[in-house]
This record gives structure tokens, sequence and C-alpha cells, in this order.
């Protein structure tokens, strides 16, 4: 790491200062100063149990799924992955629909709504049916890992549409919104929650990156570089899929921030994957928190309406295009 | 894995665990805004925020309009709703919004774990319940009353709903009784996807109450999608399609073109096809009365002729 991270941090940090005064309520700094002063101040309580974590989470899972995209795209070799390529988002939806059709299911644990929790589960049991059947063969194939994560994606998405259509209508809406993603939360707690498996889930792939560097030349390179190639990609698919499960099971699915940012961060700052790793992070934050301030605060603007928008629906709507102006442009390569 | 991958992993996960018991204790202490203002949780709720329609129809209806502060998208009846607070949709309602508007109390429907969250964090009252029959639409009035001080208007309101459905039935129930299918917000040009009210929808049960045989009320669930060859086996003597937004004379017509692909029916032989449209024919609330007499009137004309 060098310093041309630092870029990416003040941006980031630029990001995070900014976004908590931005919603659709206008909350000023003497609305905090008075909060702060223990007058029970509406906007204040507003600004530090709702915005600030909301920020947080929207920077962590944002970073989160930058991050994984960015050394998937590298452990597959293949630009098109990113982390919901392995099928982990489909078991997360399954959960999350079974919470919602089932009320035998739809227990809350601890601070996780039963939706949350039973993503969560789901998303575990994709992981790892997929590591199962990848270890069947020697070594970790990651051929297999991709191949079955698509597969078991489209078996989930099979029985979403198998559940929705025997399921009451106003069940239907309530899935229909979970699939669009959301950040919205209220309260520190659901964020705490997912720490003890998030951390070591980034941690595995901020560390493997020096090796990651060796894999990307090919695997044979590797080898003959000396690194155990298998050790890093048992690593990197466990630590990539642990952190995705976490954020999807709180976020629900929430695209294009992990397939094109690493993208975009490579564009600007070449391959060395540690720099590209943290800065995909940092990048990835900023971005999903940028567009969860326009995803709350839109409809505002445009209507004075206090509907907000789930923030999956900006990201595919404007990351869409921008990814696309990248793949057009003459520069672009991976 | 590796050792080393794997004690990074486990010394991450301590951490992790660490922190989040940090962040559970802190804001169990400090980010309980309302904890300090102790007792202010009203016996009797105030202000109250609704967010779903047919509950917020019988919040105004039960005369409890004036104390309502905040509702939703999706409740537009009485035309007083909009002149309140907008707090956005239902299942992702703006929660900053709410909590500006200091309700005491946020009524919803069936299982809303968002809302009961942001209630249990903020020292709200949580008030839900499953409305699916039409006995369910009763004590949900009552329960609506109770849980907001059961004034004089409630037991009226609720003897004046009763009685409106005793003469509906009244008129209609020395008559033959059709069999009858129902179906909703299906789209011209195809017969797919027919959804109808089964035994547990209230729908059903208006049907019974207006005169009528609702030929799927042994169907499993709630608004099961049925298959044409079962409605063709059973038959029916009437179909009503049912629109909660106006229909166009074409629509209609496109509509009712498509049944004729069923010529077998009787229904459509004898040309009993009714669409009935309004934005109350779908909702479980107390403008159920109307529901039941628009279904009479069709079911059942001989009886309302003067």
């Amino acid at each position: 790491m060098n310093s041309r991270i630092i870029p990416y941090l003040l941006l980031s940090l630029a990001v995070l200062l900014i976004a908590p005064w931005i919603g659709t309520e206008h909350i000023g700094l003497d609305h905090l100063l008075s909060y702060l002063g223990g007058d029970g101040n509406p906007g204040g309580s507003v600004l530090i149990g709702q915005r600030i974590p909301r920020v947080l989470l929207g920077f962590l899972a944002g970073g989160t799924l930058a991050l994984v995209g960015a050394s998937f795209q590298v452990l597959f070799r293949n630009p098109l992955v990113e982390p919901y390529t392995l099928g982990v988002t489909g078991g997360a939806a399954l959960g999350a629909y079974l919470a919602i059709a089932f009320p035998a299911l739809s227990v809350p644990v601890g601070p996780l709504s039963s939706m949350q929790f039973m993503a969560m589960v789901g998303a575990g049991a994709t992981l790892g049916i997929i590591y199962f059947f990848a270890r069947q063969q020697q070594g970790l194939s990651t051929h297999t890992l991709l191949l079955a994560g698509v597969t078991l994606g489209i078996v989930c998405g099979g029985a979403i549409m198998l559940l929705t259509y025997i399921s009451d209508p106003h069940k239907l809406l309530q899935i229909n919104r979970w699939l669009m993603g959301g950040i919205d939360v209220v309260g520190y707690k659901e964020l705490a929650t997912i720490l003890p498996f998030l951390l070591p889930g980034l941690g595995l792939l901020l560390a493997n990156a020096p090796e990651l560097n060796h894999i990307a030349l090919g695997e044979e390179m590797a080898t003959g570089h000396g690194v155990d190639v298998n050790r890093v990609q048992t690593a990197v698919f466990v630590g990539g899929g642990l952190a995705t499960a976490m954020v999807v099971s709180l976020v629900g699915p929430i695209g294009f921030v992990g397939l094109i940012v690493p993208h975009a961060v490579r564009r600007m700052s070449g391959f060395d994957q540690r720099l590209v790793l943290p800065a995909s992070f940092l990048l990835g934050g900023a971005a999903l928190t940028a567009a969860d301030c326009v995803a709350r605060s839109l409809f505002m603007w445009l209507w004075h309406s206090t509907t907000e928008l789930p923030v999956g629906i900006i990201t595919a709507l404007v990351g869409g295009p921008l990814f696309i102006r990248l793949l057009l442009s003459r520069k672009f390569m991976t | 894995m590796g050792k080393r991958n794997v004690l990074l992993a486990l010394g991450l996960a301590v951490v992790g665990f660490l922190l989040a018991g940090l962040i559970n204790v802190i804001s169990d202490q400090r980010i309980t805004p309302r904890a300090s203002q102790a007792g202010s949780i009203a016996k009797t709720p105030r202000r109250i925020a609704v967010v779903t329609p047919s509950i917020c129809e019988i919040v105004f209806y039960l005369g409890y309009g004036d104390q309502v502060v905040a509702v939703s998208d999706f409740c537009t009846y009485p035309p007083e709703t909009r002149t309140r607070e907008n707090v956005g949709g239902w299942i992702n309602p703006n929660r900053e919004r709410i909590l500006t508007l200091h309700p005491d109390i946020i009524m919803t429907q069936g299982k809303h774990e968002i809302i009961a969250n942001l209630c249990r964090e903020q020292e709200i009252d949580f008030f839900t319940l499953e409305i699916e029959t039409l006995p369910d639409i009763r004590a949900a009035m009552l329960a609506v009353g109770e849980r907001l001080g059961a004034n004089e208007r409630t037991a009226e309101a609720v003897r004046d709903w009763d009685a409106a459905l005793t003469r509906i039935r009244e008129r209609v129930e020395n008559y033959s009784r059709p069999s009858v299918f129902l179906t909703f917000s299906r789209q011209p040009g195809r017969l797919s996807g027919l959804m109808t009210p089964g035994a547990g929808a209230f729908l059903s049960d208006i049907i019974d109450l207006a005169g009528g045989r609702n030929v799927f009320s042994d169907a499993k669930g709630n608004w099961p999608t049925i298959s044409k060859e079962a409605l063709v086996m059973r038959g029916t003597e009437v179909i009503l399609e049912l629109s909660p937004e106006e229909l166009t004379e074409e629509q209609r017509a496109a509509l009712r073109a498509d049944w004729n692909k069923l010529p077998s029916l009787p229904a459509v032989k004898t040309d009993r096809i009714y669409y009935l449209t309004g934005d109350y024919l779908l909702l479980p609330g107390p403008r159920v009365t109307q529901t039941a007499e628009a279904f009479a009137r069709v079911l059942h004309p001989e009886a309302f002729r003067e």
C-alpha cells in the first residue's frame, strides 16, 4: 500500500462527513448540539439513531461488495464476476422469502428481523453447498465454483417462483421489496450483529492481496512463484462468501457496486491488488453511501414527497449506464 | 486455508464479537432518546400514525380521524387523509419522518417487523392485527376502538355497520343463490393466472352475504390462483370481475371478449358477466358494506327493483 491510496481515503472521508446531513428531514448542526445537550431534540435523535447508522451500514456494505467483487474477479480471472455470481443472493432471497411465507419461521433473532436471519441462513447454506461440491474434485476448482454458484442461483430462483406463485398477493409485495435492496436501518445493533463474521471475511481478502497478484498471472505461474494457490483460493472464497452473505442478509441484493467499482479502480490505479483491494473498498463504500443519499432524498428534491427509493434502483439505473460507458471506452482493459 | 489465514480469521472474529458487544452496550445506554422522557407514553393514544389503508379507514370510520398525524401512500380514503402528513410506503415507510411527527402509536396490519422494531427502539406503542375474513373486519373495528379509547362513536359505528350488512342480507336471502366466480386485476387478452378468493378471504364471505355461492369457496389459501380447467368443470352462473381502477369501454369490451374462449360456462351463455370498479372493492375495511351492496345488486337485480 502506498500514497496512491490517499485520494480514495479523502473521498471516503468527505462522503462520510457530508452524507449524514442529507435526507428527507432537514437536520442542522443546531439540532445535533441541542440533542447532545440532553433536550431530546427529535432532529438530533434522527441523526444519531438513523442517519449515521444508515451511512455506516451503506459504507460498509458498498465497500464489502466492491472488495469481494475485486477479489473474485481476480480469483476467477473473469471480469464479469461479482459477489452475487456465486448464488449467495439467491440463497439469501430464498431464506428471506421463507421467513415471509411461513409464519412458523418468522421469529426475530436478537436485533435481526426474521427476514434478515433467514437470509443469513440461506446465504450460508448456499456457500456451504457450493464449497462442498467444489471440494469433491482435488483442490478447489474455480470453474466448478463458478458453475455451481450460477446453477444454485437458478435453483433458488425457481424455488422462489414456486413460493410466489402459491402465496398471498400482499406477501409478493414484501419479497419484491426485499429483492430491490435497501439500507434503511434503525440503530446500530443490526450493524453490530454482522461484525463477527464480516471482519474475518474482509481480513482474509485484504491479507491475501499480495498472493492474488501472482494468481492474476495464472495458476501455474503463481505456483512457480511459490504461492500455495489452493490455500489462497480457499481463503479468498471463504472470506468473500462470508462477507457477502453478511451484507446481503442485511441490505438485500444491491447490484453493480461489486461489478463496476473494481473495474473503475483498476482503470484509475492499475493492477496491483495491494492497492486495488483497499481502494475498491473505499470507493465502493463512498459510491453506495452517495447513491443512498440520492435514494432517500430524490423524491423530496423533485416533488417534496417523503417516499424513499430502494437504493438498488439507483445503483442499477446509474451504475448500468456508467458500466457500459466504461466498456466502450478505448482505454478499458482487464 | 493455511494456518496464517485461520488465525487471522479467528482473531478478527473475536475483535468483531467484542466490537458488537460494545456497540450493543453503548446503544442501550445512550441511544434511547425517548427513554429520558419518562411517562411520555399516554395511556390513550393522542397522535396516531397509520400505514395501511384498511386500518386507516377503520380509524376514521370510528371517529378518531382528528388524532391521525401520519398516513402512508396507500391511505387515500376518506379524503381528509390528504391533509395528513405522508410518511411514504407501507413496506418501507420513511422512519425519519414518522419520528419527527411524534406519534404515540403506529398502527399497521399483518406482520411488520420494520415498524415493530422502530416502535421497540423508540418506545412507541405498536398495533397490528390480521384482517382476512369478514368477521376479522368487525373484530378489527372493535379492537381499534378499544385501543384508541372506546368512545361513544365506536359502539354506534359498529352497530350501524352491522345493520347495513343485515339489511343487504335480508333483502336477498329469499332468492335462489347463483354460483359466482370472482376474479380481479386481470390483464385483458389472457385468461391466465386467474386469482379468486378462497374460503379464508373476506370477498368469499361477501359473495355469500350478497346471496351467491363462491364456486371456489373450498380452495386452499386465501387468494388461490385457479386453473381454467377447474373453472370449466365446476361451471359458474355469474362472473364478477373487480378492478380498483376505473375501466374504459374498450378495456371492458376486451376483458369481456376473453370469456368467449370458454363458451361452455353458463355465465358466458347467459351473458352474466359483470365489471365492478372502485378503490374499496378489494379493501377489507368498513366500506365492505358498499362492496356487499354492489355484489347484491348484480346478483339479484330483482330484489332492488322498487
